[in-house]
């Protein structure tokens, strides 16, 4: 099958290897764990195949019962997005949590220590 | 009157080096003793002038927001073996004179397991803009909590023993007066409103300005607050 290499799929397909090589490295250098690899490499391998063979999205937009194969792709992209931003201020506010937690917890020992301090002195 | 050692006050107070010490001051005057003031990252001298007045002072390192200011408050008063505690803003917009009131009514009043300070159930002089804001809060409150008070946004509080046990608040701004109604709801606390005066200077004014700044900022960030809660009902 013949593919003429459109312009801006050679740009996705060059960012695509460049995230994929990142990945590999962060995997080997255990900055990922695997879990994390596989799923990143599916979405990106997945994202580099829609921009190479853009019929893919009417293939799932028959399946879906999408009409049109651009109507399945922004389903799908509003439904990604809406999915990373909300997970995005989960992990926010997992970690505003995280750092409440540790200055409330220093800010109460610094006082308790200095009330014991002072109880000392006193006695 | 039950024994004043058991009541701790808790003052939360961020940037407050001008008032703060008054606020301290006037606590001390109508005869409480115990006062935790929680200063909140500040950048100015309020953990100076509030040691200087007298307070147990307990600083956030950094600036977290009124309400984790107000829980790290209340765990102090825990570790400290509180019975009972009372928080009100550190701005001086609330009357010292009324922290007796609410004391006499939890003391007095077992079966109360928490007493909100209201600005609305005597008649005062308070801004349209801040009548206008609580409205919606307490209406905001009711739809997500399911609670109904005439004002919910108010940091003038007082608990028991009881309330204090389950008290963990989670939200770090402003929403934590709308979570403790909710706290509250969830543990069958019984809750009583009593009237409190307030006093809008023109340093609280001005103050609650220079914080919050424009109106469109007030508006985001009223719709910030409100997509916390909902992110939270939706995730718990």
């Amino acid at each position: 099958m013949k593919h003429d290499l459109l312009f801006y799929q050679a740009v996705i397909l060059g960012i695509v290897v460049i995230i994929i090589s990142k990945n590999c490295y962060k995997l080997i250098v255990r900055k990922k764990t695997f879990n994390e690899f596989i799923i990143s490499i599916i979405f990106w391998i997945g994202f580099g195949m829609l921009a190479l063979f853009p019929n893919i999205s009417q293939k799932i937009a028959d399946i879906t019962g999408f009409e049109l194969g651009i109507n399945a792709l922004l389903v799908f992209t509003t439904i990604t997005l809406i999915f990373a931003v909300f997970s995005l201020m989960l992990r926010i506010s997992k970690l505003e949590k995280d750092i409440t937690g540790i200055v409330r917890n220093t800010a109460i020992n610094n006082a308790i220590e200095t009330i014991d301090r002072m109880k000392t002195r006193d006695k | 009157m039950e024994n004043k050692q058991n009541l701790w006050i808790v003052i939360p107070a961020f940037n407050e080096e001008k008032v703060i010490g008054q606020v301290i001051s006037d606590v001390l005057k109508v005869g409480f003793k115990n006062i935790i003031v929680v200063n909140d990252g500040s950048k100015d001298l309020t953990e100076v002038e509030a040691k200087k007045s007298g307070a147990i002072v307990v600083t956030h390192i950094i600036n977290r927001g009124k309400g984790a200011a107000t829980q790290t408050g209340l765990d102090t008063a825990k570790k400290l073996n509180a019975k009972f505690v009372i928080t009100l803003d550190g701005d001086g917009q609330h009357s010292a004179k009324d922290i007796a009131p609410l004391y006499n009514e939890l003391v007095q009043n077992p079966q109360i397991d928490v007493v909100l300070g209201s600005r609305f159930l005597v008649k005062q002089k308070i801004p349209f803009k801040k009548r206008l804001a609580n409205l919606i809060g307490n209406y905001i409150t009711f739809i997500f909590y399911g609670v109904l008070v005439s004002d919910s946004q108010s940091g003038f509080k007082g608990y028991n023993q009881n309330a204090l046990r389950v008290i963990n608040t989670t939200f770090d701004k402003y929403e934590f007066e709308s979570e403790i109604l909710d706290i509250i709801k969830r543990n069958n606390l019984r809750i009583k409103e009593m009237p409190v005066s307030v006093l809008y200077t023109n340093y609280s004014k001005s103050r609650y300005n220079s914080i919050v700044g424009f109106e469109s900022q007030k508006i985001f960030n009223g719709l910030k607050m409100i997509i916390r809660m909902a992110v939270k009902s939706i995730t718990t």
